[in-house]
């Protein structure tokens, strides 16, 4: 083996090859930045919440109930209470509307009733920095900042909470089992136990989430005493966790935007994989004579495949160790950009395991990308020193199984990603039709494109350029109009997003809601608000089974969507809504059809698989109701308008359980004014602004959007290198070209132009493209999933075309600057053997 | 039209080495007249065409044509003058690989807005005989079939000269005896001054004048 020849020839190569070899590393680096910074960034946040889970939970084992606990478990807990060496805390968790003893201001509000004890691990930090426990006395709370901040209160401060005046002893800066979501409804107020009763705000039917906390003593694992709890629970309504087991749900969107931000990585990976096929393709070719000249005076065949082996394995044991330092680089801003959407802090710290899995994958993916260029180098004859032209060669048995391995490594790289295998199937299905749609759109556009009869001289020129041999047209293509079709169907989704609920909050739309009013307070409340308003009785229950077949509420909890195992609220009526109609069935109920009947909204249908005919159970508190599904509603448009899955027949619900709820629009200056009127007279009175919840959740939407745009960024990059690499691959040719248009008598500003329209043809082809196919998805994502009306927003349209047609201009021009200067009698000088 | 040189010198600098390639070459070539240069290979030959020709510049020294000095005119200046005024066919063909043959004729007339470029071109090719070859592209021709094509291309807008670099340097020697009939069959038609670089001696004997190259200076002319 000619070890130092092989070195020295790879060096020269690489050197000799500079702009390619520099393309060729930037798609390696790109291949795995993204999935270096995501692994490393997941793995830390998993560790700092495994790390911190009995602070998060506040407890080593916690049972939850969105209704009081049953007696069954009531006397479980009572018996671990009794021992001396467990502790056990309650604690109550709901919302109100506190109000300013003047009554000039109220507010939304989470109330936190706890228990002494409370919390066993973690502690609540308060600004004055005295302890919590000894803060928070009976008639005294504590709240937090915001809650001073927007009623204009200090501490020391009174307000009305229910009906009871309480004293702000203290502000809360955190508290240890914060349940973190993406919205909150309003700011924090800590109550002592004690003060629960007289409060007055748990009612029946009020929502609120009751847990109970236990610290277990040494030798008593968290474990045990969940398998006892669960024995006697009641799985439809009461769950009990440890604080290993214990997820959030926030933690749940948020493996949900990583596993997303990961696909969107496996898509730049795959991207950046076209770009090195595509660029060791146009260096081999650009090779082709050297190697045939190496042949031609005797160096094996192995000899050529080691060289360009040796430069490829060079170059991405480099690339993907750049790739990696760049993605730790990554991860460390993806902590900034996510931080307050994360439930813990995570520390930045080298996760080897997840590094190690980067570089393994971009150095397989490199491999198998590169192996299809470098096998053709087998077929390579000396007599190849004597051709002008290679023609198109047919693909070989070996060549085609790489493609399949490669596939193959794709389908197991998203599937080893993804804890859910339908969405993974979703997924593969998803990028193979649509790099499928792309390809077959470039093959037809270039197509019809080589056959266009144009008398235009410039734009003759820059069409014929785009048919240049070595020209990466079509890949190009395709890579660009997928990542700008990602990038643009993300943007006009989360527009009409906005559009719907926030933008333009529909005027006609309810924007105050009003829950929990009791049966009795119709009358008050209308006299309150001093209008009337269409009154939903609210029945709280849980779905058991379906035809017999029990909700899984373990299973029910891993679904992306809305899930099975959670509290519905039921109602009673016998008429649509203006914006419902009956997409199954005949009517709401079935006339003689007895009271057992229940409507259900398609979208609840589709998760339960519900048909009409089944027979559905439900627990109100813990009584036990059967119904058969007559009809299956749906919403004619999505709105703020009032909605419920489940609706029955009025005699069989009027005796449950119940609460009521109503919904107003209200001139947003004069919410906080009926808010107070409201709270004044019914103080168990829920009062929600809808407009401003929606406000924060387009706000978190809008933080989860920018970060999955900036990965697709990734992907428009691994575009714009092919496009820098197909002017490399061709530049001899764009040479050639230029020089002979000036040796004609072309003009400088002719050469220019035909360059510039050819990478103008390719930018507004693939925002064209990318764009069209970006509004179908949007519009099949709005109107199928969303249920909301679509717009077409031409002039954002029209600019993200023209930043997209903008950036490959600037890309290739730059590319191509070095090309124009070139002067017609150097050029020669140095062609004249040729 | 009338070339004329005037003390021209040229050189390079390759790796810190600055050669001389032209010292001190003046002539002159008469309107019509069809006129060779030759010398032995790095003569020079090759430079002083792209000098004359507006393809280079001279270090220093003037080139007119018909009393126009080219040597500082810019490149945009100079396009018009290598679109309408001059012709070129060289040794390696050089025609645009993207485009046919018909398009390749074409397009000097395309530049220059010549109305039907196409049946020009047409015409040319059937003249040449290549009227059967029309859409082919470059790579699909033969050397001499090539050759014909840039001359087609060099004459389609009736240029008043035609400079030549080795036209039959890559043909065999029928090819080239071809290809050179074609040249001075156009050269009496069109009463165009042809200015030719050439190796070949039977080529040379036919000219009306030969400068001899030796060295970058001219060492002799015959008429």
């Amino acid at each position: 083996m000619h070890l130092g020849l092989l070195i020295r020839m790879i060096l020269r190569e690489v050197r000799q090859n500079r702009q390619q070899t520099a393309v060729l590393f930037l798609c390696i680096v790109l291949s795995v930045v993204g999935l270096t910074a995501l692994g490393g960034f997941q793995a830390n946040v998993q560790q700092a919440m495994l790390r911190d889970a009995r602070q998060l939970h506040a407890a080593d084992v916690i049972a939850r109930s969105s209704f009081p606990f049953l007696p069954a478990m009531e006397a479980k807990l009572a018996r671990y209470a009794e021992r001396p060496d467990v502790a056990t805390a309650r604690v109550w968790e709901f919302y109100t509307v506190v109000r300013t003893m003047d009554a000039s201001a109220s507010l939304l509000s989470a109330v936190k009733v706890v228990e002494p004890g409370y919390p066993f691990y973690g502690q609540v930090a308060t600004a004055s920095g005295l302890p919590f426990t000894e803060m928070l006395t009976p008639g005294n709370v504590l709240v937090e900042q915001a809650l001073l901040d927007r009623l204009g209160l200090s501490v020391g401060s009174r307000i009305y909470l229910g009906d009871v005046a309480m004293m702000i002893r203290d502000v809360v800066i955190s508290e240890p089992d914060r349940p973190v979501t993406v919205f909150t409804l309003g700011p924090r107020i800590f109550v002592n136990a004690r003060d629960r009763g007289k409060l007055g705000l748990i009612t029946q039917g009020s929502r609120v989430r009751y847990k109970a906390l236990l610290r277990l003593p040494e030798g008593l694992t968290p474990e045990t005493v969940q398998k006892d709890l669960l024995s006697t629970a009641d799985l439809a309504q009461e769950r009990v966790d440890t604080f290993r087991s214990a997820d959030s749900r926030l933690k749940r969107i948020f493996d949900n935007l990583l596993f997303f931000l990961k696909l969107v990585s496996i898509f730049t990976l795959l991207l950046a994989g076209i770009g090195i096929q595509s660029v060791l393709t146009a260096l081999l070719r650009t090779r082709i004579k050297t190697m045939a000249a190496m042949k031609a005076l005797g160096a094996p065949n192995a000899f050529v495949m080691h060289l360009y082996m040796g430069l490829v394995l060079l170059l991405s044991m480099v690339g993907t160790l750049c790739g990696v330092l760049a993605g730790l680089a990554l991860q460390e801003g993806l902590g900034r950009l996510l931080s307050d959407l994360v439930p813990v802090t995570p520390s930045f710290r080298i996760v080897w395991p997840a590094v190690g899995e980067s570089l393994l994958v971009g150095l397989l993916a490199v491999a198998l990308f590169a192996a299809r260029p470098l096998l053709g180098l087998r077929h390579l004859k000396p007599s190849a020193l004597f051709r002008h032209e290679e023609g198109h060669r047919r693909v070989r048995l070996g060549e085609g199984g790489v493609v399949l391995v490669t596939t193959l490594f794709f389908v197991g790289l998203v599937l080893w990603h993804l804890d859910d295998l339908r969405t993974g199937a979703y997924f593969i299905a998803g990028i193979l039709g649509l790099v499928g749609i792309v390809w077959a759109a470039a093959w037809l556009y270039l197509k019809g494109l080589r056959r266009l009869p144009t008398r235009h001289l410039v734009l003759r020129q820059a069409i014929r350029g785009l048919f240049r041999p070595r020209n990466a047209t079509q890949p190009i293509l395709v890579t660009l109009m997928a990542s700008l079709t990602l990038i643009f169907a993300i943007f006009l989704t989360e527009k009409n997003l906005n559009a719907t609920f926030v933008d333009a909050y529909p005027e006609d739309t309810p924007n105050v809601f009003f829950l929990d009013i009791q049966r009795g307070q119709t009358d008050r409340f209308t006299q309150t608000v001093g209008r009337t308003s269409q009154f939903y009785p609210v029945v709280r229950a849980k779905l058991m089974a379906i035809n017999g077949n029990a909700v899984d509420p373990a299973r029910e909890r891993q679904r992306k969507s809305d899930n099975l195992a959670r509290p519905f609220n039921l109602t009673y009526r016998h008429h649509l809504l203006e914006n419902e109609k009956i997409i199954a069935g005949k009517t709401l109920f079935q006339a003689g059809g007895g009271n057992f009947q229940v409507s259900v909204l398609d979208r609840i249908a589709e998760i339960g698989n519900i048909r009409l005919g089944d027979r559905l159970r439900f627990k109100i508190q813990g009584v036990p109701l059967d119904a058969r599904v007559v009809s299956i509603r749906t919403r004619t448009r999505e709105s703020m308008q009032p909605f419920f899955y489940f609706v029955f027949p009025e005699a069989t619900l009027r005796q449950a359980p119940q609460t009521i709820f109503t919904a107003l629009r209200v001139a947003p200056e004069a919410i906080a004014a009926l808010q107070n009127q409201v709270v004044q007279a019914l103080p168990n009175v829920t009062v929600l602004d809808a407009s401003r919840t929606i406000r924060q959740v387009a706000d978190a939407l809008g933080r989860f959007s920018q970060a999955i745009r900036f990965f697709t960024l990734f992907s428009m990059a691994a575009g714009i290198l092919l496009v820098a690499s197909s002017i490399i691959a061709t530049r001899s040719a764009r040479i050639r070209e230029a020089v002979y248009f000036k040796i004609l008598g072309a003009r400088r500003r002719f050469v220019l132009y035909v360059f510039s329209l050819e990478n103008a043809l390719l930018g507004a082809s693939s925002a064209v493209g990318g764009l069209l196919l970006a509004h179908l998805i949007s519009w099949v994502v709005c109107t199928r999933y969303f249920d909301i009306a679509y717009k077409t927003y031409p002039a954002a349209s029209l600019s993200g075309l023209m930043a997209g047609i903008a950036v490959v201009m600037a890309v290739g021009l730059s590319a191509s600057r070095a090309i124009m200067r070139r002067k017609p009698a150097q050029f020669l000088r140095t062609h004249a053997a040729e | 039209m009338t070339i004329e040189a005037l003390d021209l010198h040229k050189s390079y600098t390759i790796d810190d080495r600055r050669i001389q390639v032209l010292k001190d070459v003046s002539f002159a070539i008469a309107p019509g007249e069809f006129a060779v240069i030759q010398g032995t290979s790095g003569s020079g030959k090759s430079t002083l065409l792209s000098i004359l020709s507006g393809l280079d510049r001279p270090d220093s020294g003037t080139v007119r044509i018909q009393q126009q000095d080219i040597t500082h005119l810019s490149e945009d200046d100079l396009a018009p003058l290598r679109n309408r005024t001059f012709g070129f066919i060289f040794q390696s063909f050089h025609l645009v690989p993207s485009l046919s043959a018909l398009e390749n004729v074409m397009f000097p007339a395309e530049l220059a807005r010549t109305p039907d470029p196409a049946d020009q071109a047409r015409y040319l090719l059937e003249r040449v005989g290549l009227g059967h070859r029309q859409t082919n592209m470059p790579h699909q021709l033969s050397g001499g079939e090539q050759q014909r094509v840039a001359i087609c291309r060099a004459l389609i807008n009736r240029p008043a000269i035609i400079f030549a670099d080795e036209p039959t340097g890559n043909l065999d020697s029928r090819s080239g005896q071809a290809i050179l009939e074609l040249m001075l069959e156009f050269q009496h038609e069109l009463h165009t001054t042809l200015l030719m670089v050439t190796h070949n001696p039977d080529i040379a004997k036919r000219a009306d004048t030969r400068f001899h190259l030796t060295d970058g200076r001219i060492a002799g002319s015959e008429a």
